[in-house]
């Protein structure tokens, strides 16, 4: 994971939070997944992993659950606009997620129905940004690195698309980040 | 921030140790005390878990984890070698289990003997006793031990720690804990 910088005073990430805190989500992981797991490259090999280590969703009764918010629908695009200029990359695929108290992202890499589209752009370029202020309780895992208590409005760049990583809340406060896709402007 | 003390795995076998708890039912799954029982900080600590929405394991929930004890489920010459290493004498200790999928939610370790501990001048540790495994994080106070070395020893900024545990993988995750008095 590479730190890019922060997106300083461009975004108002508190506003964007206060506006999701107050709204349902355009859908929850892993559930869109799970309505057709054969459909989506790889996610039927992060499944079974889930289901050997006794992993269960919401609603089985487990935490593995996050919320998903998309811009224009439930966020402003010009959010988007600005991290797109930020990180000089085109748009692809932009959304916010909301890990709850006591709810994890279990270990997963994020298979998408778009697979061979995502596989054919060039340059493909993947971001997060920690949007919430350091909180404790929220970590970010990918293989060997975990990102805690990190400061808002800091972005790392992916090593690649497909990194495995997960996501757990086990503090007192939703846990949002904001997540990027799509090619490289850079040469 | 929590101290890097060093590693003990050249003088404790902790595959040995884990091979064991693997196939031993624990004391307990944490947390012991209710919400409602009348120990320094559990109430304020109960309200905060409720409000935010953990459930407990016993309540159909992934809040909890399991607890194993010197001679009764691990070899208390362990105990006794860590405590040479950090050159602390134990007052408590004992190892916890995390399975996939579960968590301890932030909190610090009230005890019954909270009165006592408070006149002692004690310190507290944790060793990382599994092998480095993608999905095994704790974080204590704002710092997160994620990926470390087996065998790691790391000194608590206080026996009051806020901290908390995590599992997102797929294997048990095992953490030595361990506090007493400074000699």
């Amino acid at each position: 994971m590479k730190y890019v910088g922060n997106t300083g005073n461009l975004i108002n990430w508190d506003e964007v939070i206060e506006q999701l805190r107050g709204q349902p989500p355009a859908h929850t992981g892993p559930d869109n997944s799970m309505s057709d797991p054969d459909n989506i490259v790889g996610f039927k090999e992060i499944l079974d992993n889930w289901n050997k280590a006794g992993v269960k969703k919401l609603s089985e009764g487990g935490t593995n659950n996050w919320d998903m918010y998309l811009p224009s629908k439930n966020f402003d695009q010009t959010v988007v606009d600005k991290f797109s200029e930020i990180v000089q990359a085109d748009v692809l695929f932009a959304w916010i997620s909301n890990i709850h108290p006591g709810c994890m992202a279990h270990w997963h890499w994020d298979t998408s129905s778009k697979e061979d589209y995502f596989n054919s752009v060039p340059n493909m370029v993947r971001y997060c940004c920690f949007i919430n202020k350091p909180t404790y309780g929220h970590v970010f895992m990918t293989s060997d690195l975990a990102f805690a208590y990190s400061n808002q409005g800091d972005i790392f760049e992916w090593p690649s698309r497909k990194l495995w990583h997960g996501g757990v809340n086990f503090g007192f406060e939703e846990k949002y980040t904001f997540h990027f896709l799509g090619p490289s402007r850079k040469k | 921030m929590a101290e890097l003390i060093g590693n003990i795995s050249q003088l404790i076998d902790w595959d040995s140790v884990i091979l064991k708890l693997e196939n031993t039912e624990p004391g307990y799954i944490g947390p012991r005390h209710k919400g409602s029982d009348d120990i320094i900080g559990i109430q304020e600590m109960a309200k905060l878990w409720d409000d935010a929405g953990f459930i407990l394991i016993k309540d159909g929930g992934n809040a909890g984890w399991d607890m194993f004890f010197p001679k009764v489920h691990f070899d208390e010459n362990i105990v006794t070698i860590f405590s040479e290493y950090v050159n602390v004498q134990p007052l408590s200790c004992w190892i916890s289990r995390i399975n996939p999928g579960c968590m301890t939610p932030w909190h610090w370790d009230c005890n019954d003997n909270e009165e006592y501990y408070e006149t002692l001048n004690t310190a507290r540790f944790t060793c990382q006793i599994s092998k480095p495994t993608v999905g095994h994080a704790v974080m204590i106070e704002d710092h997160c031990l994620y990926f470390e070395n087996q065998g790691t020893v790391y000194k608590w900024p206080s026996r009051k720690s806020w901290h908390g545990g995590i599992n997102c993988g797929f294997k048990p995750k095992y953490l030595f804990n361990f506090f007493g008095i400074v000699k």
